[in-house]
């Protein structure tokens, strides 16, 4: 179903809303948040994904489609909530990351934000998407290599390579600000 | 750089996540799934349930500020004396000791700069006089928004929009206690705002005035001793001590219809999506998966002449107003006579009853009953199970809710354990098991040897459908 109508259904009847919008994506938020929680019980992983679909519950209203999309903003709050939770397991620290996922934060923040983003697209495709898809989406080796037609081991190749020139970038490249 | 880089991915808004969102979405066991569906609208209901209870809260607060008056027998007696505002007709009320004052419109709407701005649910009630007003136009935002909050319906207006109400050489700019703001694709955006003023007298008449705009509303608020009954609007039945009346009126946009339900008890009536998900019960239990949407329409429903139900002609046209809605339907005067059926409504008591239950080992017997007026909680019996923290363990009460004769049933409890871990573990349980069984969980510590159950706002339907013929239209004003 796409976006547009998902939100009308959402303003007509918001629980017949939400359980066409997890039936969509619950699994795509379910492999986010597991990616991050997979020291811990699957209960955690599964209450995770339910405070997802509930904070999305309390959200809808603020996504513009203009800007961004349903799967977006999605992904942006299961990640966010699945660092919430791995903190609070760990006894990292209390402070919630800003669940507030259309705020923006410091600039120092968003020229970090943009060097990694530069860094990955430079790895170009396909390998940039399947790193993304390895460590911010969760996504099992064998999926990723469904989808891009690869071996499972192939990937992992690249995913540890695209990795290495990831961080390379990052520690001393031209992207270095002193 | 300061940062790991996989803590800077965790920072990641959707502006970088754009260029790697996935096509090909993931599949996950069916099972999970299932679980995280069920405790996410589990949560979801538990929400909207408890902004049912603060609703009725703040209707107390509300009615104990005005009357002055405070504890439980005078709360009680307030709620007996509701009135009942129907706009259109006036007031429908068995208060002696209130003043209404029903509104006599003067212009109430006028259109401007491709703006119509309507005043809806003007009333009085002793000193205070209550009005809407609504502004309905395809540049509203450009025109005349100064902000919309974000993740929020509130919006505030450009302040050369103001708006003022002038009355008896008085001249007040007014605040908006409730606003709402609709919009959406194709849609023409409409605004709300609600206003509350104290006057000594109300009996006025009144201007408003909104900056931006030549054009003026106005009203005159006279008393009213509740005289005017609520078959004059339409037609109306009374069974139980409920009264649902209605109305219908045919425009150049279709068939108006108004629709109100009279009761002095609190009927969980105007949060339709919470009273539809409990209503069915008495008609058989359901998965919330299993109902289609036209299950809907054998709640409330108008069918035309021919005996086809007619469907609201779009959401937007579609008002709440005091005590029920007005619905903008497709048809003509073709379609009368109108038939509008109700269905059975639903009650909230407001009796709580505590009792101590010993922590079991595993699992224990326990035979306990609790009365309500309407119906008799059976707790049969308390389990203990593993969670994956070994010092939280939860807690599962099953019982059963056997309602009495009579025309009020009873078919949920609210529940809550003093001792619960997390607060706001109190839950109404609506769906029975297959075995006609209910089962509330609460986690406590693995310390706690002894729970206090409170169960509150017993939920009750009241037996009896309403049936109600429009013969004709009323006259088109």
């Amino acid at each position: 179903m796409e976006d547009r109508e998902l939100l009308k259904v959402l303003r007509q009847n918001p629980e017949n809303g939400i359980r066409l919008v997890m039936k969509q994506y619950a699994a795509l938020c379910y492999y986010i948040a597991k990616q991050k929680l997979l020291d811990f019980p699957q209960e955690e992983v599964e209450e995770c994904v339910s405070d997802v679909f509930l904070a999305f519950y309390h959200q809808y209203t603020a996504i513009d489609l203009e800007r961004g999309s349903i799967k977006g903003f999605l992904s942006v709050l299961a990640r966010r909530k699945a660092i919430d939770r791995w903190r609070r397991l760990a006894g990292k620290e209390t402070l919630p990351l800003q669940e507030n996922i259309t705020a923006s934060d410091s600039l120092e923040q968003q020229e970090e934000r943009k060097i990694l983003l530069d860094a990955v697209l430079a790895l170009g495709d396909p390998d940039a998407k399947i790193v993304i898809l390895k460590y911010y989406f969760g996504y099992p080796t064998k999926k990723i290599a469904e989808i891009f037609g690869l071996k499972e081991n192939t990937v992992d190749q690249k995913v540890r390579c695209s990795l290495a020139k990831v961080k390379t970038i990052l520690e001393g490249g031209a992207f270095h600000e002193g | 750089m300061k940062a790991d880089w996989e803590e800077i991915l965790d920072m990641w808004e959707e502006k970088e996540l754009a260029h790697f969102l996935p096509e090909c979405l993931p599949d996950m066991d069916d099972a999970i799934y299932q679980r995280i569906e069920k405790q996410t609208l589990r949560r979801i209901r538990k929400e909207r349930s408890r902004i049912n209870r603060k609703q009725i809260a703040a209707a107390v607060i509300c009615l104990v500020a005005i009357l002055g008056i405070v504890g439980r027998e005078p709360i009680q007696a307030a709620f007996e004396k509701l009135f009942h505002y129907l706009p259109g007709a006036g007031i429908y009320t068995n208060d002696t000791e209130n003043t209404m004052y029903r509104a006599e419109m003067v212009i109430d709407h006028f259109e401007e700069n491709g703006v119509q701005v309507r005043l809806k649910n003007v009333y009085g009630e002793n000193q205070m006089v209550k009005l809407e007003v609504e502004l309905h136009g395809d540049d509203l935002s450009e025109g005349i928004l100064e902000e919309q909050m974000e993740n929020s319906p509130d919006v505030f207006l450009k302040e050369r929009y103001q708006t003022v109400l002038f009355y008896g050489g008085t001249e007040q700019t007014l605040v908006a206690k409730k606003s709402s703001w609709i919009t959406e694709e194709e849609q023409v955006p409409q605004f709300s705002m609600g206003y509350e003023v104290q006057v000594e007298n109300p009996a006025k008449t009144y201007e408003v005035h909104i900056a931006g705009f030549d054009s003026v509303l106005s009203f005159t608020l006279v008393p009213d001793t509740g005289m005017v009954q609520p078959e004059n609007i339409g037609a109306s039945q009374t069974k139980n001590g409920i009264t649902v009346t209605a109305g219908a009126e045919v425009t150049d946009e279709g068939i108006w219809f108004e629709y109100y339900v009279l009761s002095d008890e609190t009927v969980a009536e105007t949060d339709t999506e919470h009273r539809f998900s409990m209503i069915t019960i008495p008609y058989g239990y359901f998965r919330w998966d299993d109902v289609p949407e036209a299950e809907y329409y054998q709640q409330r429903y108008l069918k035309n002449c021919k005996g086809e139900i007619l469907y609201p002609k779009d959401l937007y046209f579609r008002d709440d107003v005091e005590n029920g809605e007005r619905i903008l339907y497709e048809g003509t005067a073709e379609d009368f006579p109108l038939t509008f059926y109700q269905a059975a409504l639903t009650g909230i008591g407001e009796e709580r009853e505590t009792l101590k239950i010993p922590v079991p080992v595993t699992s224990e017997k326990l035979e306990k009953t609790i009365d309500f007026p309407y119906g008799m909680v059976t707790l049969e019996q308390a389990q203990i199970h593993p969670t994956h923290r070994e010092s939280i363990k939860e807690m599962e009460i099953i019982y059963r809710i056997q309602p009495k004769e009579g025309k009020r049933k009873m078919y949920g409890v609210f529940m809550q354990v003093q001792e619960a871990i997390r607060k706001g573990s109190n839950e109404l349980t609506i769906f029975p098991e297959e075995d006609g069984t209910y089962h509330f969980t609460a986690n406590i510590s693995a310390e706690t040897k002894e729970i206090t159950l409170e169960l509150y706002d017993p939920y009750y339907w009241i037996v009896d459908n309403y049936t109600l013929v429009l013969e004709e239209p009323k006259e088109t004003k």
